[in-house]
């Protein structure tokens, strides 16, 4: 029988064991999204059954007498799911067809959980095999020695598909580290109400006239013109080299990027470009969903955005090819498809990775959403200029005519992020913070000196 | 001394006996209890803090080689122009624990009558504290935002002509920084300033008022003094959390503008998970340590001067 005291004492016992795994229960993550591909189980169940059966058929896929071994390769996306998955379902159920051995276990997760996911999979030993990156992040890990020089080890016919300053994102020096993927080049999306309202009857087509029309657009409609590009992108879209031709030494603090960034100063003081806000999307978006701002560089998934934020302004959305500088370039953010150098199966990897990224299936993934391809024959299809009607299909028929001479904006450097950021002081200091603009840049230059003799 | 007959000298000691057993038993309880929490410690807190130790001697980055350096993560802290501003911020925040201790003495005063509806304003006041500080620095970011509430006010009252930048110039971003923690803190320290006014004894009070002094030197010359423990412990608290304040430099700032919020948690932070220099991280960790641990001595030696031993020996 139990008395009062064992009672307390196994109410004690249960409560130390309760709070123990409440405890617990918060750790591990939710973040990824684990699926592996829908034929995955048919295949395993196969391969376990039909062992010898399945060695004929490798030989004779192969062409080769060597027995191929059953490999899984793990692909990460990022936030990709569920909105394709069928897409990539189907895709993977081809691969693992015309490949036998091989089956695709894929993993999707937010963009902030990716680089600290990949990096604490690769000191545990359980590096996936083909992983989507971006351009920064890409250069970063390449920097750290962890992802396959595709320069080395891909084949030319492999690299030969994709359009070349896509494929030239990921170069440092003589290697390469990652297949360009699915990217989003900017198009001019602007607010064709406010534009009449300040009387001018088309967007600026360069930064130059940009600066005239954002004076007619403040003084007429109260709205700001343009939310500048970051510094870095301004210096891009001018062509002013950031860093040297090897890369050791900082490049930007000359008399042109100061004639630049006077000239922005000056536009700030006068009122007619705003502050702060430079570069960030977010901020660009809400001004112009708010009537505040004429017009946005952006891809044009920024439409959707619009179109269920602000139906209003939707109404009077118009696209134009976006603004440039005077190099001409169109800033293309590219996602990309790398090889962890610690992946056991580099040249199934490879194979994997080329495979996701070639004309048909980039094609057909354009065709799910308003992305462009990374290859030279997709890029050229009829697709992109078949939809005139709709502000998307106009979006796409722009960018179709100027993907040639878009580019991802990027140093080809390992730092290049921290070395962005530096740069973002520049404005920082004496935009908002009226410092003088020679001082500022020469704290930069100084930094960035640092950063590169790290 | 008699000596006890047999009988009654065993039931003593058998009575001693499972005195000690209970209390044996109820220190094992006490233990359970707090076994689970010690455990997790053990596995996030110390076992990290106990690593950092050798970490910092060593050029980790996951992925890299990992090679030893000695002393050379120390030396290039201590040469860093960064870890210095760093530093300097971190020691600049601490400016805000006299505002938060003075102002949460004060709610603390006010919130101490009994009154109807009052514990309706104590809880009022101390549901930012219970409020996850994501939460509020992602809508201070809101408020102080160009267009934000503030600027819309004082824009449309024609107060100023133009926007405040309270995050965007370095001039106010840290301060601004410091309003938000001083908002977020206020309710945890009026309710410790709570507890010690209540049990201040009221025939003191009395007494003084009946000798001619006013409700201000009441304050002044009875209640504060006697405060002297619970400002001491409100004291030592806020100079450590300002000291590591984190969450909002890293949801509001992320250090900027041009290092004006940059503070030693965050620079930390920063070199380990953006850069993947884990072993200067650990390396500005430890002189991190140093800092706090002589201010928490600066801090103890004036609270042991004339504190609780003044007013309780």
């Amino acid at each position: 029988m139990l008395t009062r005291e064992k009672t307390k004492r196994l109410l004690a016992i249960l409560l130390a064991a309760l709070m123990m795994v409440s405890m617990l229960a918060g750790c591990g993550e939710k973040g990824a999204d684990s699926k592996s591909s829908a034929s995955n189980e048919t295949v395993q169940k196969d391969s376990a059954k039909t062992d010898s059966s399945k060695d004929n058929d490798s030989e004779t896929s192969s062409g080769s007498s060597e027995k191929q071994e059953p490999v899984t390769l793990q692909f990460w996306t990022i936030s990709l799911r569920p909105a394709f998955d069928d897409y990539f379902l189907n895709m993977f159920s081809k691969y693992e067809s015309e490949h036998k051995n091989i089956t695709i276990e894929w993993t999707d997760m937010p963009m902030d959980a990716i680089q600290s996911k990949f990096l604490t999979a690769t000191a545990g030993g359980t590096a996936p095999d083909v992983v989507n990156l971006n351009t920064s992040l890409a250069l970063i890990m390449a920097g750290k020695g962890a992802l396959v020089d595709l320069e080395k080890e891909a084949t030319e016919e492999q690299r030969s598909i994709y359009i070349k300053t896509l494929y030239e994102s990921t170069r440092i020096k003589d290697s390469v580290y990652a297949f360009p993927w699915y990217n989003t080049p900017n198009v001019l999306i602007y607010n064709k109400a406010l534009f009449e309202k300040a009387g001018l009857p088309n967007p600026p087509k360069t930064t130059d006239e940009m600066f005239e029309m954002a004076k007619i657009m403040k003084e007429k409609t109260g709205a700001y013109l343009y939310i500048p590009e970051s510094l870095s992108g301004i210096l891009f879209m001018d062509g002013i080299p950031m860093l040297n031709e090897d890369k050791t030494k900082a490049a930007f603090n000359n008399q042109e990027t100061l004639n630049l960034l006077n000239q922005y100063k000056q536009a700030v003081d006068e009122g007619y470009i705003p502050k702060t806000g430079w570069g960030d999307w977010d901020v660009m978006l809400k001004q112009f969903n708010s009537g505040k701002l004429a017009m946005i560089n952006s891809g044009p998934q920024s439409l959707k955005r619009i179109m269920d934020e602000a139906p209003d302004i939707y109404k009077n959305v118009e696209i134009a090819q976006t603004m440039v500088g005077k190099a001409d370039i169109i800033p293309n953010p590219t996602m990309n498809l790398v090889v962890p150098a610690a992946s056991k199966h580099h040249k199934e990897a490879i194979d994997f990775a080329n495979f996701v990224t070639n004309d048909e299936n980039q094609l057909e993934f354009c065709k799910q959403v308003a992305i462009f391809p990374s290859t030279i024959k997709a890029s050229q299809d009829p697709f992109f200029k078949s939809d005139t009607t709709t502000l998307e299909g106009k979006a796409r028929a722009i960018i179709a005519d100027s993907l040639a001479k878009t580019s991802d904006l990027t140093l080809g450097h390992p730092k290049e992020s921290t070395i962005f950021d530096e740069i973002k002081k520049v404005v920082e200091a004496c935009i908002v913070g009226n410092e003088d603009p020679q001082k500022s840049l020469a704290d930069a230059e100084k930094k960035v000196n640092e950063i590169l003799a790290e | 001394m008699m000596a006890l007959p047999a009988k009654i000298e065993g039931v003593i000691i058998m009575m001693m006996e499972k005195h000690k057993m209970a209390k044996i038993r109820k220190t094992l309880v006490a233990y359970m209890f707090m076994a689970p929490a010690l455990l997790i410690l053990a596995a996030f807190l110390f076992y990290p803090i106990i690593y950092s130790l050798p970490l910092a001697f060593f050029d980790y980055s996951i992925i890299g080689e990992t090679t030893y350096v000695g002393w050379k993560n120390f030396s290039k802290a201590i040469n860093d122009d960064l870890f210095w501003i760093a530093v300097k911020n971190s020691v600049l925040f601490v400016l805000v624990v006299p505002p938060i201790q003075i102002l949460s003495m004060l709610l603390a005063m006010l919130v101490n009558r009994k009154i109807r509806g009052i514990n309706f304003f104590r809880a009022l006041y101390y549901i930012p504290v219970v409020t996850s500080m994501i939460a509020v620095s992602i809508i201070w970011g809101w408020i102080f935002d160009p267009d934000g509430v503030i600027n819309t006010f004082l824009l449309e009252n024609h107060i100023i002509k133009q926007p405040i930048y309270f995050l965007a110039d370095k001039r106010l971003a840290l301060f601004s920084l410091m309003f938000i923690t001083l908002w977020q803190g206020l309710g945890y320290y009026m309710m410790i300033y709570l507890s010690g006014l209540q049990s201040v004894p009221l025939d003191l009070e009395e007494s003084a008022m009946i000798d001619g002094a006013n409700k201000f030197w009441t304050i002044v010359k009875i209640k504060v003094p006697l405060l002297k423990p619970f400002i001491w412990f409100s004291t030592l608290v806020s100079v450590l959390s300002a000291v590591s304040v984190f969450d909002v430099v890293f949801v509001l700032t992320e250090g900027g503008p041009d290092n004006g919020t940059l503070v030693t948690s965050y620079y930390s932070y920063a070199k380990a998970f953006v850069d993947f220099n884990f072993g200067y991280s650990a390396a500005i960790g430890l002189l991190v340590s140093i800092v706090t641990t002589v201010l928490s001595a600066l801090v103890f030696a004036y609270g042991k001067k004339g504190g609780m031993g003044y007013y309780y020996d």
